[in-house]
């Protein structure tokens, strides 16, 4: 009951803020109007044309009653300009005053402009930054006479709130699903605690993950099986410790695109979901940045041109959030007993160079360390005793935890026109990974990789409606591992040097439009995999085609095809199908030699989306997708029915390739794009996700399980609005079914472990209860000439209040009494001034 | 590669399911808390034994079973409830699996056998079942756990280069063993310096078996165990696992700085006896403190054996009393010699007349050993409080 009533005020909210806008699809401009192409030779992400020009203006009404009280000053307004150059709506941006923002929004609506033109040739619609300067003519001053000053966007200095102009662009989608978000969206999304990345989670088609991990479960895969990209190449790791941030600022990022399935030949390895990250050039209209204090961190951002032909942006982050849980613990005096030290930081160096208009060099640094110490003080040992426990040889500091991991990327982009036609986009990037784990004496490792990873992609524009793109993409890295751990069988001790791991992958597609409406996208793939030792399939595989057209290389075919045929303006339905395969993981230890199984073949997968949008207002746009997805050759870690059932000893592996699964659903996407004053989405996904292993199989009277993230409703509400005097404020609403469990059947006592080990019943065929959370978050901002000064409230699961949702479940020693662990409310403050 | 980002997340995990599970969950049944009314198994202890000339059996207190062994397990069951030999299945898996990760899985359906079952009488609070039988002597050459074929299994555990004998399969090593458990002469025959290696030769070719106890009423109990040689080999060459000794057990009164012996209570004497504490006695602040020790191995000499101790208490004094214990206690080191740890005594809790049981068991570990035979002591210890 308590859900409907959400439902009903969200879509009340909705309707109430829905305002009726020219176009449909949003796309990003550069404000300086410069060609930069993404790695498809893509132009429709980025703007390439003219700017609106203003030719009528109309001056604001002045209550000459506010002159009195010194009210003068700039007014900064978005005005969405449409396609015949009429301006549809106006938002203020930096509000002046109430009367006066009144004044200019009246005023900017009478405004006439030459539309944007995009390519020289097409009209379209634009959001352009305005200021509107209400300001006192000095020789006049007496007379109390008032004047007025205007200022394009592209003239406007003072513009530091959003950098990127969201441009309403009937832009050409050629995925069948993706979702693309912006940042200035993003970033405000209640729950997040700014951090853009994690948005990914409240789309149609991915799980919600447990507490505040990272975790992307996409339509019912691991999150092992989705690709995180960063500007056309992997992204070694995408959140500090699991999830509590992302890696890369996303201030410097310029949008997210999400795949959840039915992706182009474009990406490979991967056969879950594709999120990709796309950074953004750095500002060249003057010199800006921010600086700002979060309850994690502090960080601060530069950018600014260095001539005409350069741009540079930078940032850094440093966690302080374990420098308050260690003054928390000296506080209480939990010092004595426990020393903690988790920290991480990371930082972002981009520099743009475009030489001129056929080419465009990007060269970026970006690295990111985490590190954390757990160690055991006196209290913590029961006073006189030590921890010498675990192995002698492993003693380095046995009552310490300790780990870190540490990552840089560096790399160049280049965006080269060779003709009208024809467009290369390359992207090289060095990778250094160092990683060290110490356990207590227990468990060592020190990890150090190598490697390199490139993306090149061909577009030529054959005719107006063929294209055709090819791409080569893969990566190289050597791997040094040292890693000492206790096992059953005392210590073992593991070194491997010189571990080579590469993929290469090769694409072609072809972008034909048989008529104008209709989009076909027809595309192959070939990836080879040097680390592997299997028999590859010399056809794409929809299915598990059996060993007779397995042979030889240890590579995977893929043929997608992709189609969108528009039955009108307003009606688009869309269909893909295709076949995926990625190198089994986690990656390296599921074929090691010692704690894996080099024999593993590649992990495949076949989906299949049908799909239809429609745009109901210029605003507003509904997406509805159906899919199934299999996968097969799935790679599990073995388990007691192995080893208990194996025929011979031979037969027992570390990890097996066995497992297949099967998802599917329909996801629902109803969106209202920002306007003047709200954004907000509903996603709902209706899913079912399961897994089948010989286990599974002599278990279940169906032979399936359910996955163990298979949630069958997944609602999210998600709104922000503005208010006066600058306030803003979000709310994100959702509900999900509650996640499986495997019921207890059964105990036995362990009296060598002494403890009570549980026998459970079929995996995942009970629930824990829904799981419902509201987040909220406030904003308040002040606005100074060139300058701004923010401090935001974001509060997690504030329906803890009401209802404590299960996260996990808590057994007591007999599993006779179950307790539910419910995330607590998570309040976060920051403050930012941005200049 | 990946497998970095699993540990980052799984410690992260741990560390805030820990923090979130210790400030919030109280359950009534813990595993150190016995109720009294139902019988339950906490511990266990296994006994070689050696036939005298007069033909019976007797204790070593060795916790070491070999191949062809007769042994003595006996089983502590807690709390009151009817066990009787009768109605005692005892079954084993003498082919349990490991892999790298730690999984442990029986190789076939545990099969039935019938120990000798001495008479069942209460004991300590509970009762002990003590069942004599024999280790199969050919266990380590059925076990799927040690492969035929040793290639690259002597070289993973940096074993073979010291053994002068081309070892190419698991008869061959378990040959060299046991020619060097009863061969002089072979013995002899091997460099000084290699000798060294027998006993991780002996630790490499060595196995688990599970025994199983089924009682009605009571959820079926397992026992883990090592079959190795190192019983059978000379203590000059290998060093053989004792079973712990819990010597007595000293209570005293004060601060717990600084001691004021005022109770003494010695486990060589008759263990159901009554300790009488007053709880009224006690000269700083609220609580009382009290020190049990000791507990040793007779084996000092096994530098890297390591001592845990779990302590369980009757329902009647759980939560009264407690062990003083450090929140990662059972990693600690457990200096061979002896160990004190204080006892807190809730007054506020306590009401005089009070009494019940606690159990003091202690067990060993030595890391860095393979397949270490665990050896166990526990005694149980009345305890009544009075004015």
């Amino acid at each position: 009951m308590k859900n409907k009533i959400f439902l009903f005020i969200f879509l009340f909210f909705f309707c109430v803020f829905a305002q009726e806008q020219d176009d449909d699809i949003e796309i990003i401009l550069d404000e300086d109007d410069e060609i930069i192409l993404d790695e498809d030779g893509e132009q429709e992400e980025q703007f390439s044309g003219k700017m609106p020009v203003q030719i009528e203006f109309v001056e604001a009404e002045y209550d000459s009653s506010l002159f009195a009280q010194g009210i003068f000053g700039d007014v900064v307004m978005n005005l969405l300009i449409s396609e015949n150059g009429d301006v549809d709506s106006v938002s203020i941006v930096e509000s002046l005053n109430e009367i006066l923002d009144e004044a200019a929004t009246v005023a900017a609506k009478k405004f006439k402009f030459q539309p944007a033109m995009l390519y020289d040739t097409i009209p379209v619609a634009v959001i352009v930054q305005y200021v509107y300067r209400f300001s006192i003519n000095e020789e006049l001053y007496e007379e109390e006479i008032i004047s007025y000053d205007t200022s394009a966007t592209n003239a406007v200095q003072s513009d530091f709130d959003n950098y990127e102009v969201v441009a309403y662009y009937k832009g050409e989608e050629k995925e069948v699903a993706r979702h693309k978000l912006t940042i200035s969206e993003m970033r405000k999304i209640p729950g997040l605690s700014g951090d853009a990345v994690k948005v990914v989670q409240a789309l149609p088609g991915v799980a919600r993950p447990a507490a505040t991990l990272g975790t992307v479960i996409v339509r019912g895969t691991s999150t092992n099986d989705s690709k995180f990209l960063l500007d056309g190449t992997d992204l070694f790791l995408l959140y500090h410790f699991g999830g509590m941030k992302s890696t890369y600022n996303s201030e410097a990022l310029e949008s997210i695109d999400f795949y959840p399935g039915g992706w182009n030949v474009k990406y490979g390895d991967a056969t879950g979901g594709v999120v990709e990250l796309k950074s953004r050039k750095p500002r060249t209209d003057g010199y800006h940045g921010y600086l700002e204090l979060s309850a994690l961190d502090m960080s601060f951002m530069a950018e600014g041109p260095i001539g005409e032909k350069w741009s540079v942006l930078g940032t850094a982050r440093r966690s302080h959030f374990g420098e308050i849980i260690k003054l928390a613990m000296k506080i209480s005096g939990a010092d004595n007993m426990v020393t903690l030290a988790p920290f991480y930081w990371d930082y972002v160096v981009r520099a743009d160079f475009a030489p001129n208009d056929r080419h465009q060099f990007t060269f970026s640094s970006f690295s990111s360390n985490d590190s954390l110490a757990v160690i055991l003080n006196e209290d913590a040992t029961g006073g006189s005793a030590s921890v010498t426990s675990g192995s002698a040889e492993l003693r380095e500091a046995t009552n310490t935890l300790t780990q870190r991991l540490f990552f840089s990327v560096n790399g160049i982009n280049w965006n080269f026109k060779i003709t009208d036609n024809l467009q290369n986009f390359l992207a090289f990037k060095t990778e250094n990974v160092y990683s060290s784990f110490g356990a207590m004496g227990f468990a060592r490792s020190l990890t150090e990789i190598n490697g390199f990873r490139y993306h090149d992609n061909l577009s030529w524009q054959i005719k107006d409606r063929t294209k055709i793109n090819f791409g080569l993409d893969g990566y190289l890295g050597v791997v040094d591992m040292e890693l000492d751990m206790i096992g059953y069988r005392g210590l073992i001790r593991h070194k491997r040097d010189d571990w080579v791991f590469s993929r290469t992958g090769v694409y072609a597609n072809f972008e034909i439009k048989p008529v104008e409406r209709w989009l076909i996208v027809p595309g192959i793939r070939y990836d080879y995999y040097s680390e592997l030792l299997h028999d590859g399939s010399i056809l794409p595989e929809f299915w598990d085609y059996g060993e007779k057209l397995h042979k030889g290389i240890s590579g995977e075919p893929s043929f997608r095809l992709s189609s969108r045929y528009a039955l009108n303006d307003k009606h688009l339905i869309k269909g893909a199908l295709g076949t995926y395969n990625q190198s089994p993981k986690p990656q390296g230890q599921v074929i090691d030699s010692l704690y894996g199984n080099p024999n593993l073949p590649t992990t495949n997968a076949a989906h299949y989306v049908l799909g239809y949008e429609w745009q109901i207002t210029d605003l507003i746009s509904l997406d509805v997708q159906g899919y199934v997805n299999r996968q097969w050759n799935i790679p599990r870690m073995a388990s007691y029915y192995d080893i208990t059932t194996a025929k011979t000893v031979d037969d027992i592996k570390m990890y097996y390739s066995d497992a297949i699964g099967r998802s599917r659903g329909i996801e629902i996407m109803l969106r209202h794009n920002q306007n003047d004053r709200f954004f907000g989405w509903i996603a709902y996904t209706l899913s079912k996700s399961e897994r089948k292993n010989p286990r599974i199989n002599a278990i279940s009277k169906s032979g399936w399980a359910n996955y163990a993230y298979d949630q069958t409703n997944n609602l999210q509400f998600l709104a922000s609005y503005k208010l006066p005097k600058n306030w803003e404020i979000g709310g994100r609403l959702r509900y999900t079914t509650g996640n499986p469990t495997t019921p207890i059947v059964g105990i036995e006592y362990d009296l060598t472990s002494n403890s009570v080990d549980r026998i459970g019943g079929v995996p995942n065929s009970e629930r824990m209860d829904p799981f419902f959370q509201f987040d909220f978050r406030a904003e308040k901002k002040w606005n100074y000439k060139k300058s701004n000064l923010a401090v935001y409230f974001d509060i997690q699961n504030l329906s803890y209040f009401i209802y404590k949702s299960p996260e996990f479940i808590l057994y007591n020693d007999f599993y006779t009494e179950r307790h539910i662990i419910s995330m607590p409310i998570i309040p976060s403050l920051g403050v930012r001034y941005d200049f | 590669m990946i497998f970095k980002k699993k540990l980052c997340f799984l410690t992260i995990l741990s560390l805030a399911t820990l923090a979130i599970v210790a400030c919030s969950v109280n359950f009534n049944e813990h595993y150190d808390r016995v109720e009294t009314s139902k019988i339950r198994p906490i511990s266990y202890q296994f006994n070689k034994l050696l036939s005298n000339e007069e033909g019976s059996w007797q204790i070593t207190n060795i916790a070491e079973t070999a191949p062809g062994d007769t042994v003595l397990l006996e089983v502590f069951f807690a709390g009151d409830g009817e066990i009787s030999r009768e109605n005692i299945k005892f079954s084993a898996c003498w082919n349990i699996y490991t892999d790298l990760y730690g999984n442990l899985a029986p190789r076939g359906e545990p099969k039935p056998f019938t120990p000798i079952i001495s008479k069942i009488e209460p004991d300590m609070g509970g009762k002990i079942v003590r069942a004599v039988f024999k280790i199969p002597d050919d266990i380590l050459e059925n076990s799927d756990a040690i492969p035929n074929d040793l290639s690259g299994f002597l070289e993973t555990y940096q074993i073979g280069d010291g053994i002068p004998y081309n070892l190419k399969t698991k008869t061959d090593a378990l040959n060299f063993l046991k020619n060097f458990s009863e061969n002089e002469l072979f013995r002899s025959q091997i460099p000084a310096e290699n000798i060294i290696k027998i006993d991780g030769l002996a630790q490499i070719f060595s196995c688990i078996y599970e025994i199983y106890l089924e009682i009605p009423g009571i959820p079926r109990t397992k026992i883990r165990h090592t079959a190795r040689y190192h019983g059978r080999l000379w203590p000059v060459y290998v060093r053989k696992n004792y079973n712990p000794v819990l010597s007595y057990l000293s209570f005293y009164q004060g601060n717990h700085k600084l001691y004021d012996d005022i109770k003494k209570f010695s486990l060589s004497g008759n263990k159901n006896t009554y300790v009488i504490i007053g709880i009224s006695e006690g000269w700083y602040g609220t609580d009382k403190f009290y020190t049990l020790k000791e507990a040793f191995s007779p084996n000092p000499e096994l530098t890297t054996e390591k001592y845990s101790l779990r302590v369980f208490y009757s329902d009647n004094l759980y939560g009264k009393i407690e062990l003083e214990d450090g929140i990662f206690l059972s990693i600690l080191d457990f200096p061979a010699g002896g160990y004190s740890q204080n006892i807190i005594i809730h007054r506020d809790k306590l009401k005089v007349g009070d009494k019940g049981w606690i159990w003091i068991m202690v067990y060993d570990e030595c890391y860095g050993v393979s397949n270490f035979p665990q050896g166990r002591s526990i005694v149980g210890v009345p305890i009544e409080f009075v004015e």
